[in-house]
C-alpha cells in the first residue's frame, strides 16, 4: 500500500499551495491505493437516511467513471451528446460545483450493451497532472491536463476494437502513465513519460484465440517481486493474469487458463495473483488463484485454486486479512479463506446487482448496487448486513474514497457521502 | 388414426453476451385429427415419448409422462458412476436444449474447445440410443457482433416434425434440414429476404403445427441508436413446412421494439380454436389464427409498470420465454436479462378473449417481491405451476389463485425452465446445480446435484425413460439403473 512511489512526491505535495493532508491523497487512481479499493478511513457513514448526502449534484451526459481526489478537487469523465463528445470533468470536493470541463468530439457506435457507456474508465491523478484516455474505434487519446484543467500533452495510440467499448483505466508509476490496450485488434501496454506522452516502452500483447474476447477492462497494480523489481499484474483472457516489468515492459509470466472474457482488475492476496473470467450471461463464470513468482507460462504450474460459485465478472474482488471478499455481478456475497480458497460464507444480498467494485473502509465492505443503494457488510468469518442506503439512482461507478468521505457517481450525478 | 406429427422438444435459451442472453421453451404434442389437447395430454402421460421441439409440445407446457427417471447420480471424481448412460461432447457454450426424436437427438451449439479456427454455429445430431454423433453441420458468424454475438453458437432450440429438423441459425436463418443426415432442403435468409435486424442472438424455437413453422423472426432495435431501423420487418412469421413458402407474417411489434426478440411462440386449442401466441419485443402478447394469421388478442405484458417521466418504460422487460397453454388459459413471465434484475409478473391470462384483452384477460398475477423477472416457462401439472425467476428462486403457486405455496433460492441466476416427470420437479441453477423436488403443494427437496461438469444455464428435459441435462460443453443423458 504505497501511496507514493517517491518520498520526493510527499514533499512536493506538502509544499504546494493548497497544503493537504497526505492521507486526503488517498484514491488517486481506479480502485484507490494501488487498486486494492481499501480505505483506511474512519467515521464514514455506514448508514444515512434519503437526506443524508453532503451533497448531491448532477453531471451533464453520462458516464460509469469513478472520480480521482487530489487535494480540494475531484475529476471524473463523462460522454455527452450520447458518446458524440466526452469530457473530463473536475469539481470541489467540498460542495460538488464543477470548476472546470474540458470535452472533445469523438464519436463512435454504441457499444454493443447497454450495461456499457461511452465514460467507463477513471482519470489517474498525481501532485501535477491528471490523465485519462478518450477512446472511440478509431482514436486512443490519452491526455494530461494540469489541476486547473490546461491540457499538457496528448497521445493516439491508434484505433481500438471491442465489442463493449473501453473500459480499463491508466494509473501512474514513478513518473510514467501505464496504459493497457487489451483489444479485439492489435494489443499492447504502453508507458508514457507523464510530462510529455512520449513512449517510454511498448509491451506487445497476444489478442488471442477468440478475438470477441480478446478485449480487457483491468487496470494494472504493482507487486514488488523477490527479486527486488517491480511488476505489473494484468488481466486478459489472452494471457490470464500475467505479469510485466513496470520499468521496462519485459515479460515476466503469463498464465492463460481464463477461457472467457477478463473485466475484473487483478489483486494480490499474500502470494496469489486473483483473476476472474466471465460473460454477461453469467454462464462459467470463475476465479483462479495464481501463485506469484513464476516465469513464461505458469498455467500448468501455478493454479492454487479454481472457485466456480458466486464468482464475479464485473466486479474486482477484496482481499483483507487473510480473506478474498467476492460480490457477484448477479449479487451474492462470499467470503473466502485466501490461502487455499475454502469458501467461508456465501450469502444473497437481496434485490442487487452490481458491476460496481466493493470497497474496504474501515474494516467494512461497501457495494454499491446497480439499483442504487449502498449495501455495507461485515468483514470476518460471519456474514452480516450492516446498513442499507439510497444512492438517489443506480451505478455502475466503483466508489471513491478520500479525507473520510465516499464520493459515487451514478448514472447522472455524483454523490457525497459523510458523517454529518 | 391419430397420428401425431409435431413432436415434442424442448427449451431454447437465448443468450445475449457481453452478456448474453437466453430464452428457452417447451413444445406439445398434437395430432393431425384435431383431438382436444387434453385427450393427447392424457395419452402422452401413459407412454414413453419423444420430445421433439423446444418444452416438449406445441402447448410447451414441460411435463414428461415419462416414469422411472434418476433423481440422482454421480459422475467422474471418487465415486463410480451412476445412472449415466452416455455423455456426448458439444462446442463451448450451449444454450439451447436438446429434442428427441425418431431415435435422434438434436441440439444446438458452437465450434469445439479443441477447434481454433473461427467461431461458428453448430447444429449437432447424435443417436438416442449411444450418443454417437450422427451429423454436424455449422454456420459462420455474421461479421457484426451486435448481429451475431461473437461467443456464441446456435441457440435456438430445434423442432423436428416428421422427417425434418427446423431451427433458427445464428445468421438468422430458418432452416428445414432432413433430420436424418442434416442435408439442406430450405433455408430462409429472413435478414437478406424479410428485412430482419437480429440483435445479438437469433434463438428463437420454430413450433411445426398442422404443416406450418412459427419462428419468431428476431428483428430488433438498432444498437447505435436503440431506434428500430425496419419497423416493416416482420416480427412473427408463419411458413409452409414443406417448402419454405412463407405463409402469412405480422410486424406488430413494429417500432415499439425496445430492445430485441428473443422468444418462441406456443400453441394451444381453446374453446375448439386454435392459436398460436408469440412474444413481441415490444413487451405484448400476441395470438393469432394459425392458418391466416388473423389476430385473435393482444395482451401488454407492460399494464402493471409505470412510464418514466421521460416517456420510457419502467423496465425493458418483455415476454420472453414461450407462453405456456393449458386448458383455455395461458400462463407467462416477463424479463430480460440484460436489462437487469427487477420487480417481474407472472401472469395467468384467459385466452378465450378477443382483441385488447389487456384489460380483461389477466386471471391472476404474482409481481412485485413476490416475482421478479423470468425467462423460464412456467409448467403447470395437476392444478400447480412451478415458476423460476431469473435471480434464482423457484415458486409453487396455486394454479386457480396463483397464491404462491413456497419457493427455493437455488442461490444463482436460473434461465432454465423446470421440468415436471415422474412425481420430481427438476431445476437447474445457472451454477451448475440440478435441484429435483417432489411435487407438491409443500415443498420438498429431494436432492441437489452438483456433480456434472460445466453446467450454466440449461434445461432438463425427458424422452423414452432418458433424463438430459444439457451443460455448456457435454449434453448427460441419465436413466436409472445405468
Amino acid at each position: 500500500m504505497k501511496f507514493f512511489p517517491h518520498a520526493a512526491l510527499l514533499i512536493l505535495v506538502s509544499t504546494t499551495c493548497f497544503v493537504v493532508h497526505a492521507e486526503a491523497q488517498e484514491w488517486t487512481r481506479f480502485r484507490g491505493p494501488n487498486g486494492t479499493g481499501i480505505s483506511t478511513a474512519k467515521g464514514v457513514p455506514v448508514t444515512w437516511d434519503e437526506n443524508g448526502f453532503a451533497w448531491r449534484v448532477p453531471i451533464a451526459g453520462a458516464s460509469h467513471s469513478q472520480p480521482v481526489a487530489w487535494g480540494d478537487r475531484l475529476f471524473l469523465l463523462t460522454a455527452l451528446d450520447n458518446g458524440k463528445e466526452r469530457a473530463i470533468i473536475c469539481v470541489r470536493k467540498s460542495d460538488g460545483k464543477e470548476l472546470w470541463q474540458k470535452s472533445y468530439p469523438l464519436p463512435m457506435a454504441r457499444p454493443g450493451n447497454k450495461n456499457s457507456g461511452y465514460a467507463n474508465t477513471s482519470p489517474v491523478v498525481d501532485a501535477e497532472r491528471v490523465v485519462a484516455c478518450f477512446v472511440s474505434n478509431d482514436h486512443f487519446w490519452v491526455r494530461a491536463f494540469d489541476h486547473a484543467g490546461k491540457e499538457l500533452w496528448s497521445r493516439d495510440l491508434g484505433t481500438f476494437a471491442a465489442q463493449h467499448g473501453h473500459g480499463a483505466s491508466p494509473m501512474i508509476y514513478e513518473g510514467n502513465v501505464i496504459v493497457t490496450n487489451d483489444q479485439d485488434g492489435a494489443s499492447s501496454v504502453v508507458s508514457l513519460d507523464a510530462r510529455t506522452g512520449a513512449v517510454v516502452w511498448k509491451s506487445p500483447r497476444a489478442s488471442g484465440l477468440n478475438p470477441n474476447i480478446a478485449a480487457a477492462y483491468c487496470t494494472p497494480i504493482t507487486h514488488e517481486r523477490a527479486d527486488g523489481t517491480v511488476e505489473l499484474l494484468l488481466t486478459s483472457q489472452s494471457h490470464g493474469v500475467s505479469s510485466i516489468d513496470v520499468r521496462t515492459g519485459a515479460f515476466n509470466w503469463d498464465s492463460p487458463v481464463f477461457d472467457k472474457r477478463m473485466v475484473a482488475s487483478a489483486i494480490v492476496a499474500g502470494d496469489l495473483a486473483i483473476g476472474s473470467c466471465g460473460s454477461g450471461a453469467g454462464t462459467g463464470n470463475y476465479l483462479s488463484a495464481i501463485k506469484l513468482g513464476g516465469k513464461g507460462d505458469v498455467g500448468k504450474t501455478h493454479v492454487a485454486y479454481t472457485l466456480r460459485r458466486a464468482t464475479p465478472y464485473v466486479p474486482t474482488p477484496l482481499f483483507h486479512e487473510g480473506r478474498l471478499y467476492l460480490i457477484s455481478d448477479a449479487g451474492f456475497a462470499s467470503a473466502i479463506e485466501a490461502a487455499t480458497g475454502k469458501e467461508i460464507w456465501s450469502e444473497r444480498l437481496p434485490r442487487a446487482e452490481f458491476f460496481s467494485s466493493p470497497v474496504l473502509i474501515d474494516g467494512k465492505i461497501y457495494c454499491a448496487s446497480t439499483k442504487g443503494e449502498m449495501i455495507v457488510l461485515a468483514t470476518g468469518d460471519t456474514f452480516k448486513e450492516l446498513g442499507r442506503s439510497s444512492l438517489g439512482e443506480g451505478t455502475h461507478s466503483t466508489p471513491c474514497v478520500d479525507g473520510g468521505r465516499i464520493y459515487v457517481k451514478t448514472f447522472t450525478h455524483l454523490v457525497c457521502i459523510a458523517e454529518k | 388414426m391419430i397420428k401425431p406429427i409435431d413432436q415434442w422438444s424442448r427449451v431454447a435459451l437465448l443468450v445475449r453476451a457481453g452478456i448474453c442472453s437466453v430464452t428457452k421453451g417447451i413444445s406439445s404434442r398434437l395430432s393431425r385429427g384435431g383431438l382436444p389437447l387434453i385427450t393427447l395430454l392424457t395419452w402422452s402421460s401413459l407412454c414413453a415419448d419423444d420430445w421433439p421441439m423446444l418444452g416438449g409440445r406445441p402447448d410447451r407446457n414441460m411435463v414428461s409422462g415419462e416414469v422411472g427417471l434418476p433423481a440422482e447420480w454421480s459422475f467422474g471424481g471418487k465415486t463410480p458412476a451412476k445412472n449415466i448412460k452416455w455423455i456426448a461432447s458439444l462446442g463451448k457454450v450451449t444454450f439451447c436444449a436438446p429434442v428427441i426424436s425418431g431415435g435422434r437427438v438434436f441440439i444446438g451449439t458452437d465450434n469445439d474447445t479443441k477447434d481454433h479456427t473461427e467461431q461458428r454455429g453448430v447444429m449437432k445430431c447424435f443417436a438416442e440410443s449411444d450418443g454417437q454423433l450422427l451429423w454436424a453441420v455449422t454456420h459462420e458468424k455474421l461479421r457484426n457482433p451486435s448481429e451475431d454475438d461473437g461467443t456464441i453458437g446456435v441457440t435456438s432450440t430445434p423442432c423436428v416434425s416428421g422427417d425434418n429438423v427446423y431451427y433458427v441459425s445464428n445468421r438468422a436463418e430458418l432452416v428445414c434440414r432432413a433430420a436424418r443426415d442434416g442435408k439442406l432442403i430450405w433455408s430462409i435468409d429472413m435478414r437478406a429476404t424479410l428485412g430482419v435486424m437480429p440483435n445479438q442472438a437469433s434463438s428463437s424455437s420454430p413450433l411445426v403445427v398442422d404443416g406450418r413453422v412459427f419462428v419468431v423472426t428476431g428483428t430488433s432495435a438498432d444498437y447505435k441508436t436503440g431506434k428500430v431501423k425496419n419497423p416493416a420487418a416482420p416480427s412473427f412469421l408463419a411458413v409452409d413446412a414443406q417448402t419454405g413458402k412463407v405463409l402469412w407474417q405480422d410486424n406488430s411489434p413494429g417500432a415499439r421494439i425496445m430492445t430485441g426478440q428473443w422468444g418462441s411462440p406456443g400453441y394451444g386449442v381453446v374453446a375448439g380454436v386454435a392459436q398460436v401466441a408469440f412474444p413481441g419485443g415490444d413487451g405484448w402478447l400476441y395470438s393469432f389464427a394459425p392458418a391466416t394469421g388473423k389476430l385473435l388478442w393482444k395482451f401488454n405484458g407492460k399494464a402493471h409498470e409505470k412510464t418514466l417521466p421521460s416517456g420510457e418504460p419502467e423496465t425493458l422487460f418483455q415476454f420472453l420465454a414461450a407462453p405456456v397453454f393449458v386448458g383455455d388459459r395461458v400462463y407467462a413471465a416477463i424479463g430480460e436479462p440484460e436489462a437487469g434484475s427487477g420487480a417481474g409478473a407472472l401472469r395467468c391470462l384467459d385466452a378465450k378473449q378477443r382483441g385488447d384483452v389487456t384489460k380483461s384477460a389477466e386471471i391472476w398475477r404474482l409481481d412485485g417481491l413476490d416475482f421478479s423477472d423470468s425467462i423460464s416457462m412456467p409448467v403447470v401439472h395437476n392444478g400447480l405451476v412451478y415458476a423460476a425467476d431469473t435471480p434464482g428462486y423457484l415458486s409453487c403457486l396455486d394454479a386457480v389463485s396463483g397464491k404462491k405455496l413456497w419457493s427455493h433460492d437455488v442461490k444463482s441466476n436460473i434461465w432454465g425452465s423446470p421440468l415436471v416427470a415422474d412425481g420430481k420437479v427438476y431445476i437447474q441453477s445457472s451454477e451448475g446445480a440440478v435441484f429435483v423436488f417432489a411435487v407438491g403443494r409443500e415443498k420438498k427437496l429431494l436432492v441437489t446435484n452438483t456433480q456434472l461438469p460445466d453446467l450454466q444455464h440449461g434445461t432438463a428435459v425427458a424422452a423414452n425413460g432418458v433424463l438430459y441435462i444439457t451443460g455448456q460443453k457435454q449434453l448427460f443423458a441419465l436413466a436409472a439403473g445405468k
